[in-house]
């Protein structure tokens, strides 16, 4: 006999129908809503993460003065300059050096930045021209034959502006005070004073001699798209050639450390809002597979084969999550967009245009999402016996726990990483998920188990609704499972977003610090503090700073080339800033090891864990430095986990003061200027000239902008996941509309009044919900714990009332959700009840 | 009788029940030839729509043969026994089974469509017509009445042009004088398309209309001479 099934097109018109159709049933309308939230979600975070990661590269960019850059300590090849010209980017040379500049009998050692025309491809140089009194934004470098010089390098020099300094063999004019360079961020606390001239007059100056320790940097700019491809192009040179790529998203550790625990959050909530809308998927698809049993018998009778019903539901999932995702993607985009506007006079800087991947993607997420809870589901239906048309008796058994929970996981695993793009965060998450779900589905069957034992032993007409419960354990054991899961999910996400807020609330208060003191010799520290203490400004203290070179860890020199990792070979390569602790700062968490007490041996280290980590140094081990001539050497006896967020003074290393002592160094401090009182700084600089005054107010508010956002879009996330919790309380509940609807009818036939009835029910939902939600909370206190303390690297408070408000909540939804259901069932005629039934 | 198109050999059916297995039909064997028409009669519970069910490849015989136009239902896969009833074979249920979601034009068009016979919509709509239903073509089912619905379901059961149309008690669920209208209007389709008509009834006027019955009791078949 020959195939005859429809083809195609013909699938996709008898789908089309019969989802036009469907479209009217309570359970595939529950099946569009919790897809058209879980798309809107994806889309709406989607969007705003996209942008706001956008808005900070391009932010970052300015930090540069590039969107990216090539640096090495020789020449870099000339043909990546030709080839980076030939692509249209914009290039810019510069040449760094330490050298020592002179004038009448003063020579002082100075860093050295010949730059070109060009510079700077991103952000704007601050120089106060002679005569002005505030600095003016320019994109340009110095001409040639003028140099631009800090303004510490007149102090210590006793120089004007327009005088001539003795940079090398040549001579130039000091044309302008350099008040701020963009891509000075990475090296702020470096002790000599800034010179920038102009790369033509090098050759002049004779410095760049055979031996002389010079940084090349090629600068890039342009499209993302080509700069991408450039910087991979560079990349895969980079080893080989000498040199290292630097991108715009390796500055600012702060707000790096900030938006990595936004990301981290709104891709958990993210992924949360979609199981829990998979979840709300799967519960209503299930509940539609059980009604259409009959209808698919029909269709068997009249000759549909399987493959003609695999294919038909495969054509309806997929215009169903067509059409649901794509108002998904549109509420979505809508949403962000809205909430983008609202932010727009809270938050600073521009953000970039919304791009349309964040929804196309959110729309095919949503399809996966849709074939991976529903398709199992109505897949089973092509087992329907034919002969069901005759006798309703048939058992149709429906797709077995391995077909449900292999279509559910397979579609999160795919899903997952591509949402979050963290595959740690997803593995953790989905094993988090997996335990959960057996812990309600084990405790849930304990339960149930223990209620039909005690129910064995009793009758009354109130204990229905018990009975109801153990009857069914199947269904009902779905049921605990889907809102216990929601439950677990959205107090998890509650108890954890309360945390974070918290967290960030506390570690950038309103005071934190916006300017930076450095470069105060030891004598001026007593004055110092004396000045600031009258003008009323509390400083966090006042921390040394030595500057120090890794010689040797345990015995064995420590030489860049030694590492891999780019990072640890430049650390290894420069000398860092030492400092000093009498106790753990309160920015500060100790990982590992004890921090010292006083009158303890002061030949300790205390690094930060991550730069440990980098240069392989681990706790006990003994680490040398070199201090001008003198060695210095400890044990590291603590590693901490810093704060960056703070925004305070903070070090990779320190030590006992005592350790420290007698080594030559400056000082660094830093406070909040209150509003209106920039005549501090003024008074500050005539005081104390050869103090070196930071002022971070703007990256500041670029880091509080980033959590304005992040915090914004947190609040907007968990509203999505408390939509699909909902939708899952309603799915959950409406499976079981088919049994209640009956056996409230054949009650209300036996004479059972409207009361009696509500009793019934209320005990069988309220008990319900209170099993699922006390199930449910316990595993979202040990979830939150879990996530703050280790993934999240957080302080975890436990909090007893969320919790008895989460369960107390569950059971309140729960019930009011099948109240409202009974209240329908109670409506229904009693004749065209039993006759439908039948 | 040569010109056998059902032909049931040593049919036999059993359940498994609390019990263990529980027999419903013992040993059935009776041959319907081409374009006849054949009644299926007994008491409740005698397994007369057991029987249907297996004539007509709803459901497979525990052992015996049952052949439709020759080929052995029980050799053929649950795929193939579904095309030869979209091909070969009509449908008319007491419980009528239209899809509640479809309208009364859609429901006759599904067969054609499965089939991807041509001009299926000029088809179903004439089938509407022929059964004087081609004003309600846009209604579902729950907006017609019993003897509309049923109506419907023989346009559906008509409009592939089926070697044999099996009912399941047709009238079951009309009142009197529409099923005397739905009968009639049945058995004259029957004629126009000289189908062969296997009928399941408690009707005794109904089976005095069939050329041939069979008669169930308890899952065992009597003889009983076939009208003419």
């Amino acid at each position: 006999m020959t195939d005859r099934a429809p083809g195609p097109l013909g699938l996709l018109r008898l789908g089309a129908r019969a989802l036009r159709r469907d479209l009217r049933n309570p359970h595939l309308v529950v099946v569009a809503i919790a897809l058209v939230i879980a798309v809107a979600g994806m889309t709406a975070v989607g969007t705003f993460t996209d942008r706001v990661q956008r808005a900070l590269t391009a932010q970052a960019g300015s930090l540069l003065a590039a969107d990216l850059a090539l640096q090495s300590s020789r020449p870099l090849p000339a043909e990546l300059r030709t080839r980076a010209a030939a692509e249209g980017l914009g290039v810019s040379e510069q040449i760094n050096m330490r050298s020592m500049v002179s004038h009448a009998d003063g020579l002082q050692m100075v860093e050295l930045k010949a730059v070109d025309q060009a510079y700077p491809l991103r952000g704007e140089v601050q120089v106060i021209s002679p005569g002005a009194d505030r600095p003016a934004p320019l994109r340009t470098g110095p001409r040639a034959g003028e140099i631009w010089v800090e303004s510490r390098l007149l102090g210590l020099l006793s120089l004007e502006v327009g005088a001539a300094l003795k940079v090398g063999a040549t001579e130039l004019r000091i044309a302008g005070v350099l008040a701020l360079e963009p891509d000075r961020a990475g090296d702020l606390f470096s002790i000599a004073p800034r010179v920038m001239m102009n790369l033509a007059d090098l050759p002049a100056t004779r410095l760049v001699l055979p031996g002389s320790r010079l940084q090349y940097a090629l600068a890039l700019a342009g499209p993302e798209s080509k700069v991408e491809t450039f910087a991979k192009l560079a990349r895969g040179q980079a080893r080989k050639q000498g040199f290292r790529v630097v991108s715009p998203d390796e500055a600012r550790p702060e707000v790096r450390s900030a938006l990595d625990h936004a990301r981290q959050f709104l891709s958990l909530a993210a992924l949360v809002a979609t199981t829990l809308a998979g979840l709300a998927i799967l519960v209503a698809a299930h509940s539609f597979a059980r009604e259409q049993v009959d209808t698919i018998a029909i269709w068997r009778t009249l000759g549909a084969t399987r493959s003609t019903l695999g294919w038909l539901h495969t054509a309806q999932i997929a215009l169903l999550g067509l059409v649901a995702s794509a108002t998904g993607a549109a509420l979505g985009s809508g949403l962000e967009f809205g909430l983008s506007r609202a932010l727009a006079g809270l938050v600073q800087g521009e953000m970039p245009a919304a791009s349309v991947r964040p929804a196309l993607s959110g729309i095919l997420a949503g399809v996966l999402a849709l074939m991976g809870f529903a398709l199992p589901q109505l897949l089973a239906l092509r087992e329907v016996s034919p002969a069901r048309v005759l006798r309703r008796d048939l058992p149709w058994r429906g797709p077995g726990p391995g077909m449900i929970a292999g279509g559910a996981l397979a579609s999160i695993g795919l899903l997952a990483p591509w949402q979050s793009g963290d595959v740690r965060l997803t593995l953790w998450a989905l094993g988090g998920l997996s335990a959960c779900l057996v812990l309600l589905f084990v405790c849930g069957r304990a339960a149930l188990w223990l209620l039909d034992a005690w129910l064995r032993r009793r009758t009354a007409w109130w204990l229905t609704g018990f009975t109801n419960l153990t009857r069914r354990p199947g269904l009902v054991g779905l049921q605990i499972c889907a809102l216990g899961m929601s439950l677990a999910a959205i107090t998890l996400l509650g108890l954890v977003r309360s945390d974070l807020v918290a967290n960030w609330t506390e570690s950038l208060p309103p005071d934190a610090p916006d300017q930076f003191l450095i470069n105060i010799e030891p004598e001026e520290v007593a004055a110092l503090e004396a000045f600031l203490a009258g003008e009323g400004i509390n400083t966090g203290g006042v921390w040394p700073m030595v500057r120090a070179r890794l010689v040797s860890v345990n015995d064995r020199p420590v030489q860049p080339e030694d590492f891999a990792d780019p990072r640890a070979r430049r650390l290894a390569d420069r000398e860092f800033n030492l400092s000093t602790a009498d106790r753990l700062k309160h920015d500060n968490r100790l990982v590992a090891g004890q921090f010292w007490q006083a009158g303890e041996d002061p030949a300790q280290f205390s690094f930060e864990v991550e730069i440990a980590q980098t240069l392989g140094i681990k706790l006990g081990d003994t680490v040398s430095y070199r201090i001008a001539d003198r060695m210095l050497t400890g044990k590291v006896t603590s590693l901490r986990a810093v704060n960056w967020e703070t925004m305070e003074a903070n070090f990779f290393v320190v030590s006992p003061p005592a350790f420290l002592e007698g080594y030559p160094a400056t000082h660094i401090t830093s406070f909040k200027l209150p509003t209106g009182r920039e005549d501090i700084l003024k008074s500050l600089s005539t005081r104390h000239p050869s103090v070196t005054v930071i002022d971070v107010q703007a990256l500041l508010q670029q880091v509080r902008g980033v959590m304005d956002r992040a915090l914004a879009a947190i609040e907007f996330v968990f509203f999505f996941t408390l939509a699909a919790s909902v939708v899952v309380v309603f799915a959950a509940v409406e499976a079981t509309h088919g049994e209640r609807l009956h056996d409230v009818t054949v009650m209300k036939t036996l004479g059972a009044t409207r009361d009696r009835i509500l009793v019934v029910t209320s005990l069988e939902f309220a008990s319900l919900g209170a099993l699922a939600g006390v199930i449910g909370t316990v595993a979202a206190s040990l979830g939150a714990w879990w996530l703050a303390t280790r993934l999240l690297n957080m302080e975890y408070h436990f909090n007893g009332t969320a919790l008895l408000l989460g369960a107390s909540l569950g059971t309140l939804a729960v019930w009011l959700a099948g109240l409202r259901a009974v209240v329908g069932a109670w409506r229904q005629p009693v004749a065209q009840v039993l006759r439908e039934w039948t | 009788m040569t010109d056998g198109l059902v032909i049931a050999e040593h049919l036999c059916k059993e359940f498994a029940g609390p019990e263990g297995l529980l027999r419903v039909l013992d040993d059935i064997n009776f041959t319907v030839a081409r374009g006849t028409t054949c009644a299926i009669v007994g008491a409740s519970g005698s397994g007369k729509s057991t029987l249907l069910g297996l004539l007509a490849g709803l459901e497979v015989p525990s052992s015996g043969r049952c052949l439709v136009g020759g080929q052995d239902l029980a050799n053929m896969d649950e795929d193939a026994r579904a095309r030869l009833r979209n091909e070969r074979i009509g449908f008319v249920f007491q419980q009528f089974h239209l899809l509640g979601t479809l309208t009364a034009l859609e429901n006759v068009l599904l067969p054609l469509e499965l089939a991807r016979r041509p001009h299926a919509r000029q088809t179903a709509s004439a089938a509407l017509a022929r059964v004087g239903l081609a004003a309600r073509a846009g209604h579902l089912p729950r907006q017609l009445s019993g003897g509309e619905q049923q109506r419907v379901a023989l346009a559906r059961a008509f409009c592939t042009n089926p070697e044999v149309l099996f009912a399941d008690e047709p009238t079951g669920n009309l009142d009197t004088r529409t099923a005397a209208q739905v009968m009639d209007l049945m058995f004259e389709l029957n004629r126009e398309h000289a189908t062969t008509l296997i009928l399941v009834t408690h009707d005794e006027k109904l089976a005095q209309r069939c050329a041939m019955r069979v008669t169930l009791e308890a899952g065992r078949q009597h003889p009983d001479p076939a009208h003419d």
